[in-house]
């Protein structure tokens, strides 16, 4: 309980800085203030390559004699999971430069059946959290296209099937791109934890 | 209504974007599955258990030895004193099959041969757990109690699978390359959701053959002659059952497994 209400803090403290860092940093460098101070994003990016590694065997644990305790446990069917749904809030400190705070969620589900019946008894239900402040350099600013460059680095905290966990992740994107002024949509491709693939989404300036 | 609407588009939304991380597979319980388990039965539980009295016996000879005799037996530097008295450690280092899952071995003699009416050693192996054996960790106690000539009884358990059993020798003397008795067998697992499954040799004792091979230096092997019985319980009432049929006929043995399932087809 303390330690919740003390990440809680530190997160709010954290942000606040960020926000009257980007206040007073937020200029180009004819010292002119930047049009944006701020981004959110939202997005949806895929394959989940290192949850579906860390997280993705749903099945019990199977042997050619298994004993009678896991013969009759039941047992999942496929396992799927949703794409990383993500959440982002950046702030700009430069023309060139951002940080951006996202927030991600990977769903995860399996219908459990009885190994008795074949029947289906539930569904097993799970999500990976991740929360990951990602450094973004962007190397083309046009008026409505920027391409960038992002490498973050966070935790997750993964439940399913019973069991949670928690982990060190690590995102690299070489290249980016936005497409829009005040309203974008983004489209990157990167690997790491939060994905192998691509992302895409939309996102504001203001 | 309106809820119920953007849930479904939500759920839509889920159905097509998410993606396939692992396949499932089908673990119903099958005749395939009813047969790995008596075998798992036989295998593990019934025939090591047999197994550990001979290597009892071993150790009785081995300690009636003379120390230049005892040399010479292929027990030799597997068998060292414990720290306490009429304690002994039998290593069964890596050649032996099953032989109190492949580890260390503690017994306590109480200062009498095995062979001796009355006299009851009790062994307790613990499994090499840096091993791959999937029943790394699994500890097996044992006690041996001399009923008479070439007569004894064998109580074991294992603790980590929930498996207890007694079996009971007779006529167990040196044949050939090895030993020879009969003995049945009765004894019980208990699985979790109120899942157990008692077992035990049908129609009178079974034969137990034990045969050491040709290299000295390595355990033998055990089998049976004869028929078993398991049956599952759920919360009391019979859930499957294996039978099991070992024979032996002009010098070829095999087994015959006979079970309360179907083969089990899964429809996805």
């Amino acid at each position: 309980m303390i330690l919740r209400h003390a990440v809680k803090a530190a997160v709010s403290v954290s942000v606040l800085s960020l926000l009257c860092a980007s206040s007073v940093y937020a200029k180009d460098k004819n010292g002119e203030p930047l049009p944006f101070k701020y981004e959110v994003r939202a997005g949806w990016g895929g394959y989940p390559l290192s949850d579906a590694s860390l997280y993705g065997s749903a099945d019990k644990m199977y042997f050619l004699s298994p004993p009678l305790a896991s013969m009759y446990a039941d047992y999942n069917g496929d396992t799927y999971m949703t794409g990383t749904f993500s959440a982002e809030f950046a702030f700009h400190f430069r023309k060139w430069f951002s940080l951006s705070l996202g927030l991600n969620a990977n769903g995860i589900y399996s219908k459990k059946y009885s190994a008795d019946t074949g029947l289906k008894t539930g569904t097993d239900r799970g999500v990976v959290l991740t929360f990951m402040p990602q450094a973004r350099f962007s190397y083309l600013n046009r008026e409505y296209v920027k391409l960038y460059s992002s490498v973050g680095a966070g935790v997750s905290y993964a439940t399913f099937q019973n069991t949670y966990s928690t982990a060190i992740c690590l995102q690299l994107v070489p290249v980016g791109v936005t497409v829009g002024k005040k309203v974008f949509g983004f489209f990157e491709v990167g690997a790491g934890s939060l994905y192998v693939g691509c992302m895409a989404g939309i996102g504001c300036r203001f | 209504m309106v809820m119920k609407k953007y849930l479904l588009y939500v759920i839509l939304l889920f159905s097509v974007i998410s993606c396939k991380v692992e396949e499932g597979n089908g673990f119903v319980v099958s005749d395939k599955t009813l047969v790995n388990y008596g075998s798992t039965v036989l295998d593990t539980y019934i025939l090591p258990c047999a197994e550990s009295l001979v290597r009892m016996i071993d150790v009785d000879e081995y300690l009636s030895l003379s120390p230049e005799e005892q040399e010479k037996s292929w027990l030799h530097g597997r068998i060292f004193p414990g720290e306490e008295e009429s304690t002994f450690i039998y290593s069964s280092g890596t050649d032996g099959y099953l032989d109190f899952y492949n580890g260390m071995t503690e017994i306590h003699t109480r200062g009498k041969s095995i062979r001796e009416t009355g006299a009851e050693w009790s062994a307790e192996g613990f499994t090499d757990i840096g091993g791959l054996n999937y029943y790394s960790g699994a500890v097996m106690f044992a006690t041996f109690r001399c009923n008479g000539e070439d007569s004894w009884s064998v109580t074991a358990d294992i603790y980590e699978l929930c498996v207890e059993m007694q079996l009971e020798f007779t006529g167990m003397t040196k044949s050939g390359n090895g030993y020879s008795g009969m003995f049945e067998v009765s004894g019980k697992e208990t699985g979790g959701d109120g899942y157990v499954s008692e077992f035990s040799s049908q129609d009178g004792p079974c034969t137990y053959i034990y045969e050491y091979p040709e290299d000295e230096y390595l355990s033998g092997t055990g089998r049976a002659v004869g028929t078993f019985v398991i049956n599952i319980l759920k919360d009391g009432q019979e859930k499957d059952w294996c039978m099991i049929t070992c024979w032996e006929k002009d010098g070829n043995h095999g087994v015959v497994y006979d079970v309360s399932r179907e083969p089990f087809l899964l429809e996805e």
